[in-house]
């Protein structure tokens, strides 16, 4: 089975580094890490990701505005966004939630719901 | 004047005839009383008067017929002179008549020259200068008297046995006047009847017969009664039964004040008073008011405060969240990809791993709960059916109850009307109380949950079952109590249960904010929660809503 792409787009160096290796250890993943907001597009488009794992609060650029971006650009037509976010409540985070039309992660995140997760969204 | 007991009555003979003199002079020499004195005789009546003047004159023998004055003048000029002065006239045998007036106009005695001798000249002078003497002290007393009666502003009144004034004073006779009244003469003889309206004067009648017949005296009767001017006032009035020298009761006196200033005085103070005590009352109520007022504006500050400090927390909260689940994330992270490696030759990895995800999970719910604690409330109400609720909420805790000893107990009430709630909040509340008491219970125990409606008879503490302000009489509300059999909840710690962030559960077990963030949504449905330990044991959590 082909190995799907996924851009991680976070500023926590340490976080994306982890789940990187985490991910790729499941030996189905190929994942790139940008820890700049701002450099998102052009790693999306160089990379061509089935999925991005946004974070949404970031020093230069917030993830709202880098899904936008990204939606806007039609080299990255079709391309899966998934949320990633600290600032959510209990009730917020619930399976199957939405912030401003995609769907999101509330961290911090275990392997399993996170596996869950793209697989939902690359199978949709 | 009157001689000292020690000294002799001195007695001036006023006598023109030598003869007479003589006569006199031997008589009372004869007599040899020591209690009389002859000072020198005097043939004119000018020459005597001047003696008077002198003040040395006890008693005065007067012959009318002198050659300075003659008759009956000679008495009135001599009286005139010393009012007080015992006079006995000389007569003549052929002038008695004469005689007998000047006794009528004061004299104390006459006698008829050549038909006295020394004895009955002795004691006609005895006998006149003691009825003298009790004439003076009566006159005394007729004077005090009539100072008393004429003085006193009290109207003094003396009766008979048929209750007709015989004495009145003054103030009587003004009393009277606006029945045309202008002296006591015209008092005299009639009864109150003459003057009082009938009412009035029955009652007067009564009472003096009364009187009369016991003996009994009155004493400081006030009554309000219609005056002969027409006008209605108050008197103080005491009458005594008036008796004769053997005892017998011969009429009744009396003596009336008029209070009706002083009624009218203590009736404007107690009409003063009444008015003071009315704005006293009010004053009270305005103070009470003022008071409420206050607290209100307290009570609404301190909301205003603990509105503003909680969105203090909410912003203090998103920024919390945002640092400490970035290193939570990482730190999970680093645990997934751990727990994927083989540590051989160390069974404890695992269960270090395991204990490690377990504090990231707790770190992770503390903060989850701060947002929720801080995150705005708003509801979505709609119809809803509680004992649902409570039976799903049931559900999702049974995973809390580890082991066989739980039992839970329903008691909901089938017909009970549906309540506009938001359920997944209200779903929040069931599931934090659930918890909470099966956390409490350990090991085991059971759960009672109950479900019933009521109309209130009454509201506010302690009465009914509605401790809050959201209610009224006449409410139907619905009311849902959770029991538990676990130890209960200190007393001490009752009153700081709802409060954020204080927990019961030892540390690690609970974020203390399950308790706040339920009130909180009770309230935002205007409900009323309360928790009490229960007598038989474990606490009850009693939650009321408006059906």
């Amino acid at each position: 089975m082909e190995k799907k792409r996924i851009l991680i787009v976070d500023d926590e160096s340490g976080f994306t580094r982890l789940l990187k290796l985490t991910l790729e250890k499941t030996g189905n993943y190929t994942v790139l890490e940008e820890n700049d907001g701002t450099r998102a597009c052009e790693a999306a488009r160089t990379f061509k990701p089935d999925l991005i794992l946004l974070d949404i609060v970031m020093p230069k650029i917030d993830g709202g505005d880098v899904a936008s971006q990204l939606s806007a650009d039609p080299q990255l037509k079709g391309l899966r966004i998934v949320f990633l976010t600290a600032i959510v409540s209990k009730k917020e985070a619930v399976p199957g939630g939405m912030i401003g039309g995609f769907p999101f992660l509330a961290k911090p995140i275990t392997l399993e719901g996170l596996i869950k997760c793209i697989q939902e969204n690359l199978a949709s | 004047m009157s001689p000292s007991p020690s000294r002799p009555h001195r007695v001036l003979l006023i006598e023109d005839n030598p003869g007479d003199v003589l006569l006199i002079r031997e008589m009372l020499s004869e007599s040899k009383s020591a209690d009389f004195e002859l000072l020198y005789p005097v043939d004119r009546l000018e020459l005597g008067l001047k003696v008077i003047d002198a003040g040395q004159v006890d008693i005065l023998l007067l012959d009318l017929h002198l050659p300075d004055s003659s008759g009956i003048e000679t008495y009135r000029t001599a009286h005139a002179s010393a009012p007080h002065l015992p006079i006995i006239v000389l007569s003549g045998m052929d002038n008695e008549e004469l005689s007998i007036q000047t006794v009528h106009e004061g004299a104390q005695d006459y006698v008829v020259k050549g038909q006295f001798d020394s004895r009955l000249l002795s004691r006609a002078m005895r006998y006149a200068c003691e009825r003298q003497v009790i004439e003076k002290r009566l006159s005394k007393e007729r004077d005090l008297l009539h100072t008393l009666l004429d003085n006193l502003p009290d109207r003094i009144f003396f009766k008979d046995r048929e209750s007709r004034f015989f004495l009145v004073n003054p103030a009587m006779v003004k009393l009277f006047a606006p029945k045309g009244v202008k002296s006591d003469k015209e008092i005299i003889g009639k009864t109150d009847f003459d003057f009082f309206p009938k009412e009035v004067a029955e009652k007067t009648f009564a009472d003096e017969i009364k009187i009369m017949l016991t003996g009994q005296p009155i004493d400081g009767q006030v009554e309000k009664k219609k005056f002969p001017d027409g006008s209605v006032g108050w008197t103080i009035t005491t009458k005594l039964p008036l008796r004769d020298r053997n005892g017998y009761i011969c009429g009744v006196t009396g003596i009336s004040r008029d209070i009706t200033e002083q009624k009218r005085a203590e009736e404007s103070l107690l009409e003063a008073n009444a008015s003071l005590e009315k704005r006293s009352a009010e004053l009270q109520a305005a103070l009470e008011d003022l008071k409420k007022t206050h607290e209100e504006r307290q009570s609404l500050q301190l909301q205003l405060i603990e509105a503003e400090k909680m969105k203090s927390i909410g912003r203090l909260a998103a920024g919390v969240a945002h640092e400490v689940k970035n290193p939570l994330a990482t730190i999970t992270m680093g645990l997934e990809y751990l727990s994927h490696e083989s540590f051989s030759g160390d069974g404890q990895v695992p269960e270090i791993l395991h204990e490690m995800r377990d504090a990231v999970s707790r770190a992770d719910s503390v903060i989850r709960g701060l947002l929720d604690f801080s995150a705005p409330q708003q509801l979505e109400v709609k119809n809803a059916d509680l004992n649902s609720i409570i039976n799903r909420s049931l559900v999702l805790v049974r995973g809390e109850m580890s082991g066989d000893g739980f039992h839970v107990i329903t008691e909901l009430q089938p017909d009970l009307p549906p309540v506009k709630i938001d359920a997944g909040k209200i779903s929040q509340v069931f599931i934090n109380i659930f918890t909470n008491a099966i956390h409490s219970m350990g090991e085991g125990g059971t759960l009672t949950v109950r479900t019933f409606s009521k109309q209130l008879t009454g509201v506010g503490p302690n009465v009914d079952d509605s401790r809050s302000e959201s209610f009224r009489v006449g409410d139907t509300v619905i009311t849902i109590e959770v029991d538990d059999t676990g130890p209960g909840v200190p007393e001490e710690k009752l009153g700081k249960i709802f409060e954020p962030f204080f927990t019961t559960k030892p540390t690690g077990k609970g974020n203390g904010l399950g308790l706040s963030v339920t009130k909180t949504i009770i309230d935002l449905h205007g409900g009323t929660i309360d928790i009490r330990n229960r007598s038989e044991g474990g606490a009850r959590v009693t939650i009321t809503l408006k059906a």
